[in-house]
């Protein structure tokens, strides 16, 4: 039982394709396991690499879930909490809740109420959904609503918040006032790597500087509420997240495109370097903190290990999707004036985190490198014909029509 | 690999648990526990390049840990003993120095060894010798590779331990045969070092442009990110391997945990010597560079993560470029190179070819107020929006001709560059835009009396975005 709690939501995919034997084949360019060291000099294609890491992967998987870890599995042994999720609905808290639940614990939802619930998603098995649906439970609530919450909350028990979508301290005060320290043992929160000052010398590292000038400087006033409260908090930093359902059109941008058979515009030399992270991953990540001693006041960046560049990105969505490489475009932003329309999904800069803190402290490890991370969102996703934004080309066809000369025919 | 039981140190070194800070680097169940004893070590050392002084620290931090060390150094004594770092040899208080070539076993020193570090050869015909003399002869073998071995990958462009190796490299060669004869063996992989006593510059390249006010060439954007790793946090590293049998058969990268941009070496010296940097990107294969020209680094993303020393040798850096610029700069300055004369004409070739001018005071161009025109030809230039009156000042005629080119409109009626700005909007812009753009500051008086309306739209949007 102490093995399978790992990930439930998700292992699906990976260990459902046979596993493949463990070949000390050449690592892919985007594999992202820690691998054996294997020196390899076979030229192999990427695309056959590509496969031979995913295969990997699926047998490591496979053999994780066969065999139990030898070392504690924290959430497993963790006793039943009953956990409070603001922000469940969406996109971090749909596979959160899911672990949780699939982990035992007894999870409420606070929403306004004006979308439903629970609701079914690709990772979703008709067992596994009907388990959810039937376990959680809701409020509706405005949380921004000092006086409605406390209403809604007071005296409830609730040993664990888990704040999914706060971002302003005010906001932050009115759970804890409204749930009460008496059973409160941990404040789980969500931030951002956004925090971090903009830096030449990188990854962005837990003890780094942080802008109280960025547009996530609530998140900030938050963890420094937490600290001065004295709660048991926790505020967990992603970079980019990605997958299924993602709400933040990152790794849609280039679907979008490349399924319009677009080049890519990607601004300035495309040799920045950012990282993804998988929204799977994160969830795990989150529910490593629950009952984990080590987390307490400690802030940790979660995303994938590996970084990539702007290029190197448009060139993985491609290969996730069976496409060959696709054309980019490099184009200078400041020669245009885009108005409110996005012509990039990312900040024109270096944009990663070190996650070594979160792997050492949490036992905790990304499962999705970045292909198959890629690959999983698409064919759960975008692949099937849903996406969350109409695309618009306005700014694409702005740039074409000034670096080549004319819009896209 | 066989993992042992938690020993009390001699060293005084925290076991396991302890304190946060301590204990963060390595979980309880994961690190594998290091023997305190007293090894004896072998260093082969280099007679040069950016390794050499590595074989120094490393001497150094062994000593400290209670080993015994014995250097094997290449090269003519003779000529070596007075130049950095082997000058330094004289301080290591206990340390044996003979010097030798190391291909040849009769200079070997006579062991028995413990650990024998390689920070030498660079290819199998020098390395093999070595490695033949010592296999069954020592607990571990240390091989001091190459980061640069690894294939560029411009897609995930961080070197992780594993990744893809250049299979024509010769230090690939020497790790296969060490992994063929089946030795214990730990490969290292440094990228560019940094610190006291080295053999090779690193960071003085930027300082001898910076500190005497001349510009930096740097090529490509400048984003490009870079190790650049302090040599007593790589001899901690390296010093970790005795008694850790963790470390036996693996490799790892030999670097700190920080990257740094280019652009931002430069800066970072600049601040430090309270200057400003003048970056000069360009394009290297326009510039008809020989091999060893220009600059000084790889000029692709050239980085590696730290996370496995982290996790199996239980190491932690001390130092980082940003923390340590400041002294590297004060060193600089107290070396004595400033007064020299190097040789800048590569530098000055590239700069010439990206058409630089140095705005310098008294000259005919200026950045302050009134136009900075030396000629008709700028000035119809300047007029008509195609070039900013930074660029008019800064640049060669030949270098504002080629710009205006490249943002005219092309001959076949494609669309007009303003239109970019603003859809649909026709090129020329309307007082009441002047009027605008004055009140919110984007453009000066002086430049709405002086400019092109297509000049001031120009400068509005630069400015406003």
């Amino acid at each position: 039982m102490a093995a399978t709690m790992r990930c439930s939501v998700g292992v699906q995919g990976a260990a459902g394709r046979a596993a493949a034997p463990r070949a000390l084949a050449s690592p892919a360019p985007f594999a992202g396991l820690r691998r054996a060291n294997a020196l390899d000099a076979k030229e192999t294609c990427p695309i056959q690499q590509a496969r031979a890491a995913v295969s990997r992967r699926a047998a490591a998987a496979a053999a994780r879930a066969a065999a139990p870890r030898a070392t504690t599995v924290m959430s497993a042994n963790v006793a039943p909490k009953k956990i409070l999720m603001l922000g469940g609905t969406r996109f971090i808290g749909l596979y959160l809740a899911r672990q949780l639940i699939e982990a035992g614990h007894d999870v409420t939802l606070l929403t306004r109420g004006k979308k439903p619930v629970t609701y079914r998603i690709p990772d979703d098995t008709d067992a596994s959904y009907e388990r959810f649906a039937s376990s959680v439970k809701h409020i509706a609530c405005d949380r921004t609503d000092a006086v409605a919450m406390k209403a809604a909350l007071a005296n409830k028990g609730f040993e664990v918040v888990y704040d999914i979508n706060g971002r302003e301290a005010d906001e932050c005060a009115i759970v804890l006032d409204a749930v009460g320290a008496h059973n409160l043992q941990q404040y789980i929160f969500c931030s951002s790597a956004g925090v971090y000052k903009k830096s030449d010398q990188m990854p962005h590292r837990e003890e780094d500087e942080v802008d109280f000038k960025s547009r996530h400087k609530g998140k900030l006033f938050t963890e420094e509420l937490l600290q001065q409260r004295g709660v048991n908090w926790t505020s967990v930093r992603p970079v980019y997240i990605y997958g299924p359902l993602n709400y933040n059109p990152v790794e849609e941008f280039f679907f979008h495109r490349l399924k319009a058979g677009r080049p890519i515009c990607v601004p300035g030399s495309g040799m920045q370097v950012t990282q993804l992270g998988h929204v799977k991953d994160l969830a795990t990540a989150f529910v490593r903190i629950l009952g984990n001693p080590k987390a307490a006041r400690q802030v940790y960046n979660v995303a994938g290990e590996r970084f990539v560049t702007f290029d190197g990105l448009a060139k993985a969505c491609a290969a996730a999707m069976g496409l060959p490489e696709p054309e980019i475009v490099h184009y200078n932003p400041k020669e245009y004036d885009f108005g409110k329309a996005k012509a990039f999904p990312m900040r024109d800069q270096h944009f990663f985190a070190s996650v070594d803190k979160a792997i050492e402290e949490l036992d905790w490890q990304p499962e999705f490198g970045l292909l198959d991370g890629l690959r999983d969102s698409y064919e759960k996703d975008f692949g099937r014909g849903t996406y969350r934004k109409e695309p618009d080309f306005t700014p694409d066809d702005m740039i074409l029509s000034k670096v080549k000369g004319k819009a896209f025919a | 690999m066989a993992t042992l039981s938690a020993r009390t140190a001699y060293s005084g070194r925290t076991s396991l648990q302890g304190s946060r800070p301590a204990a963060r680097g390595v979980a309880a169940s994961r690190r594998v526990q290091v023997l305190v004893r007293a090894d004896s070590a072998l260093i082969v050392n280099t007679k040069g390049g950016g390794h050499a002084f590595l074989g120094l620290h490393l001497a150094k931090k062994l000593l400290a840990d209670g080993h015994s060390v014995t250097i094997l150094n290449d090269g003519d004594q003779g000529k070596l003993s007075a130049k950095a770092p082997f000058s330094q040899y004289a301080s290591l208080r206990g340390a044996q120095v003979v010097w030798g070539d190391p291909t040849n076993p009769a200079y070997y020193p006579e062991g028995p060894f413990d650990v024998v570090y390689d920070n030498n050869g660079k290819d199998l015909d020098t390395c093999q010798p070595l490695i033949d003399h010592f296999k069954g002869r020592c607990k571990h073998y240390v091989y001091v590779s190459s980061a640069g071995a690894y294939s560029p990958n411009d897609i995930e462009p961080m070197h992780v331990e594993g990744d893809k190796r250049k299979s024509s490299a010769g230090h690939v060669a020497v790790e296969k045969y060490l992994e063929e004869k089946w030795m214990p063996y730990t490969v290292f992989q440094p990228q560019y070092i940094y610190g006291p006593y080295t053999a090779k510059d690193c960071e003085q390249w930027f300082m001898e442009r910076i500190l005497r006010d001349r510009p930096v060439p740097i090529p490509g954007p400048g984003v490009q990110l870079t190790n650049l790793s302090h040599v007593e946090d790589l001899a901690d590293m390296l010093a970790r391997v005795p008694g850790n049998y963790g470390a036996v058969r693996e490799h790892f990268n030999l670097v700190s945990d920080r990257c740094i941009t280019l652009d931002g070496i430069a800066k970072a010296i600049a601040a430090a010597a309270g200057k400003e940097a003048k970056i000069v990107h360009y394009d290297p294969a326009q510039m008809g560079l020989k091999k060893g020209e220009g600059f000084p680094f790889r000029t692709g993303h050239f980085f590696a993560s730290a996370d496995k020393a982290k996790r199996v040798l239980g190491w932690q850096p001390k130092h980082n470029f940003l923390k340590d610029v400041d002294q590297l700069v004060r060193d600089f300055k107290a070396s004595g190179r400033l007064d020299k004369q190097p040789d800048f004409s590569v530098d000055d070739r590239i700069l010439a070819a990206v058409g630089y001018k140095a705005t310098t005071v008294g000259a005919s161009s200026s950045s302050a107020a009134g136009p900075a025109v030396s000629n008709a030809g700028v000035a119809s230039l300047l007029s008509s929006g195609l070039i900013t009156r930074q660029e008019a000042a800064t640049f060669s005629q030949q270098q504002l001709e080629f710009l205006a080119r490249k943002r005219s409109p092309s001959p076949g009626g494609a669309t007009p560059r303003s239109a970019a700005a603003a859809p649909a909007a026709p090129a020329a812009a309307t007082s009441g835009d002047v009027r605008q753009w004055l009140s919110r500051g984007l453009i000066t008086q002086q430049e709405a009396a002086t400019f092109s309306q297509e000049q001031l739209a120009f400068l509005a949007r630069k400015r406003g975005a």
